[in-house]
């Protein structure tokens, strides 16, 4: 049943307590756990990391709202803590690597399955098709720089194979920037929507710039490069979606709404137990901190809330394997590429778009997305499955 | 004196002996620190987590994929015989040796780019290719198991994690063709007991229609270890001498 924002108020600040032992719990089991509750401690991994990096900004900017946001902000930072160490120390950095973009892939997905506004819909489904893609450049990266296979991880919920080429992704920022919804007539889902996966986006992108470093074979360097700096032209495509005249409490409000609409769907999905009694916790909290934010917004403002965010909790499409509906985009909507805020068939961008100017630059010796995956299928068990049939038989004799 | 053949002497900054004055007042800093009285220590604390994850565990071995091996894994239940131990050490060397096979390409790639090779590169790729055949070994008798040879087991897992460092050693392009047949040598070393331990797994659990390709592969990897553990002394000793020699 959708919650009603104006009734449930959540757990009080003053009683959101922790220690340590509380905050890092034993994590996950890589292998045991379900992708997608895998999936869910990423997606809030970077919800949370979205509120601290606005609320930092925002506190950064109005002097009378620095105590309650450091009050709000001390608590979401510890979420955090709690959440994203539910992630186990075995699953390598690629491996997580890989994890990060079936999120992007299936929550993408899940929001554009019931995103109301067309416009927002396309723009879902364009940049699905990106990360979509990513999967398939990584899992090649896996399989042959550390013979792993990477549905280890999807848990055969999510494809392995090309989408829009990742070199093919490379734009002039000019071709970033889209229209954005308006503040006063875009439904709540929408806000809410685009609030979630500027989020997801955002912590990929620091996620990929901080451990690129960390692997020494320089393709890997390359391509985690190459895939960030993606990452980036998909926070501006996302955040340009955003109303620029949303008040800066407005916004506040809009990131609380945000968090609470993600955990409650976390609880409503969760198959792990442990997991599920903490998306509980944690959707209590939330629900106290947006008290806070509508307190500091009403008396700011002189305003109903109301007006900014949903009265009524809008219901997240289930975080679940979609793979007819990216069939469906895979098949309808691959061939487009932006010529400013609107998509067109590739065939009609101009030529003397920047984009393509900028494509053939970072490009223009060679591209570490296509080194990885030249000639990729992926097979169960990786290539070295089918190579070593080939040189010796089933059985293994020659 | 180039990369692959001698350690050089160079700017090295981490010890404290180009320091002396720096490293002098930073040890009196040290010693002016006053810790805490006793409460309990890592060691102790360390005890403590072990025992409250005592009922976790990293993962499990997967049921069997096919009704063949359903029933086998019931009729060696009722033997007494628990054959989640043999698929998961199984596991493990499958996924060992996938990135062994890895481990040689990256090697083979750094001595390409030497002036290494000749004997060294036929070598490497006679036994890179022996590795696909111990890897097509293991998965045959995960098949034949009735096992799912594309699940990640425990143990498999725990070998990705123990060899992560070789390959990022063997990766790494400002790595020496001896700092990657170091690699090779520890992950030779760990092969050749692992594949001594599952042949005497086997033939105790009565796998007799397994033995003998285990047994081609453990010689096989005795000839690797015998073979990369030469390499690194010659190379090192190689190296002392021409070193010695500058």
């Amino acid at each position: 049943m959708a919650l009603d924002l104006s009734k449930e108020k959540g757990i009080p600040l003053d009683r959101q307590t922790f220690n340590w032992q509380q905050l890092v719990n034993l994590p996950i089991s890589k292998l045991d756990a379900d992708a997608f509750t895998r999936a869910r401690i990423i997606l809030m991994n970077g919800l949370e990391t979205e509120a601290m990096r606005f609320s930092h900004g925002l506190a950064r900017m109005n002097g009378a709202l620095r105590l309650s946001l450091a009050q709000v902000r001390r608590i979401e930072k510890q979420q955090q803590t709690l959440v994203n160490w539910l992630l186990p120390a075995d699953q390598s950095i690629l491996e997580t690597t890989i994890a990060y973009e079936q999120v992007a892939v299936e929550v993408t997905a899940s929001l554009a399955m019931r995103e109301p506004d067309p416009y927002i819909k396309r723009m879902l489904n364009f940049a699905l098709l990106e990360d979509f893609d990513h999967v398939y450049r990584y899992a090649a990266l896996m399989d042959r720089l550390e013979g792993r296979d990477a549905n280890n991880i999807l848990q055969s919920y999510t494809d392995i194979r090309p989408g829009r080429p990742t070199a093919d992704q490379h734009r002039d920022p000019a071709d970033d920037i889209r229209n954005s919804f308006n503040r006063k007539d875009a439904a709540g889902i929408t806000k809410l929507n685009v609030m979630t996966i500027v989020a997801a986006e955002n912590q990929t992108m620091d996620f990929y710039a901080n451990v690129g470093p960390l692997y020494a074979d320089p393709l890997a360097r390359r391509l985690y490069a190459e895939i960030d700096s993606i990452e980036q032209q998909h926070v501006t495509h996302y955040e340009s979606l955003l109303d620029p005249n949303e008040t800066a409490l407005g916004m506040w409000l809009l990131h609380e709404a945000a968090e609470i609409y993600n955990y409650a769907a976390c609880l409503d999905e969760e198959s792990d137990e442990r997991v599920r009694r903490i998306w509980e916790q944690m959707l209590d909290w939330e629900l106290g901190h947006l008290q806070v934010a509508m307190e500091c917004f009403k008396s700011a403002e002189a305003r109903d809330p109301f007006e900014v965010i949903p009265r009524e909790l809008p219901e997240r499409a289930p975080l679940e394997s979609h793979r007819g509906y990216i069939n469906e985009v895979l098949d309808n909507e691959l061939n487009l590429q932006p010529a400013g805020a609107q998509l067109v068939p590739q065939a009609q961008v101009p030529a003397n778009s920047p984009s393509m100017a900028y494509r053939s630059m970072v490009n223009g010796n060679g591209s570490p997305s296509e080194i990885a995956a030249a000639g990729y299928i992926w097979s169960p068990g990786t290539e070295i499955t089918a190579r070593a049939a080939g040189l010796w038989g089933t059985e293994g004799r020659a | 004196m180039n990369r692959e053949t001698a350690s050089q002497m160079g700017v090295n900054k981490t010890g404290i002996g180009l320091s002396p004055i720096d490293s002098r007042a930073m040890l009196e800093a040290a010693r002016a620190t006053h810790t805490l009285p006793d409460g309990h220590h890592y060691d102790e604390w360390r005890v403590r987590w072990a025992r409250e994850a005592a009922s976790t565990i990293i993962g499990s071995v997967p049921p069997p994929s096919t009704i063949k091996g359903m029933m086998k894994s019931a009729a060696d239940a009722i033997t007494g015989k628990r054959p989640s131990v043999l698929v998961d050490q199984l596991g493990a060397r499958l996924a060992f040796e996938r990135t062994g096979a890895r481990l040689y390409e990256a090697v083979l790639a750094k001595v390409d780019s030497t002036m290494m090779g000749g004997a060294i590169r036929s070598t490497l790729e006679r036994f890179h290719e022996q590795e696909l055949r111990h890897f097509q070994i293991v998965r045959s008798a995960l098949q034949a198991l009735g096992a799912d040879e594309t699940a990640q087991t425990p143990a498999a897992d725990i070998a990705g994690v123990e060899s992560a460092g070789l390959l990022q050693v063997a990766s790494d392009p400002r790595t020496s063709a001896l700092h990657c047949l170091d690699a090779l040598l520890t992950a030779e070393l760990k092969d050749w007991e692992s594949w001594s331990m599952l042949t005497a797994l086997a033939d105790s659990l009565g796998r007799s229609e397994i033995l003998p390709d285990f047994r081609l592969a453990l010689s096989e990897e005795e000839v690797h270890l015998d073979t990369v553990r030469k390499w690194v002394r010659g190379q090192v000793e190689t190296a002392a001498k021409r070193s010695a020699g500058d």
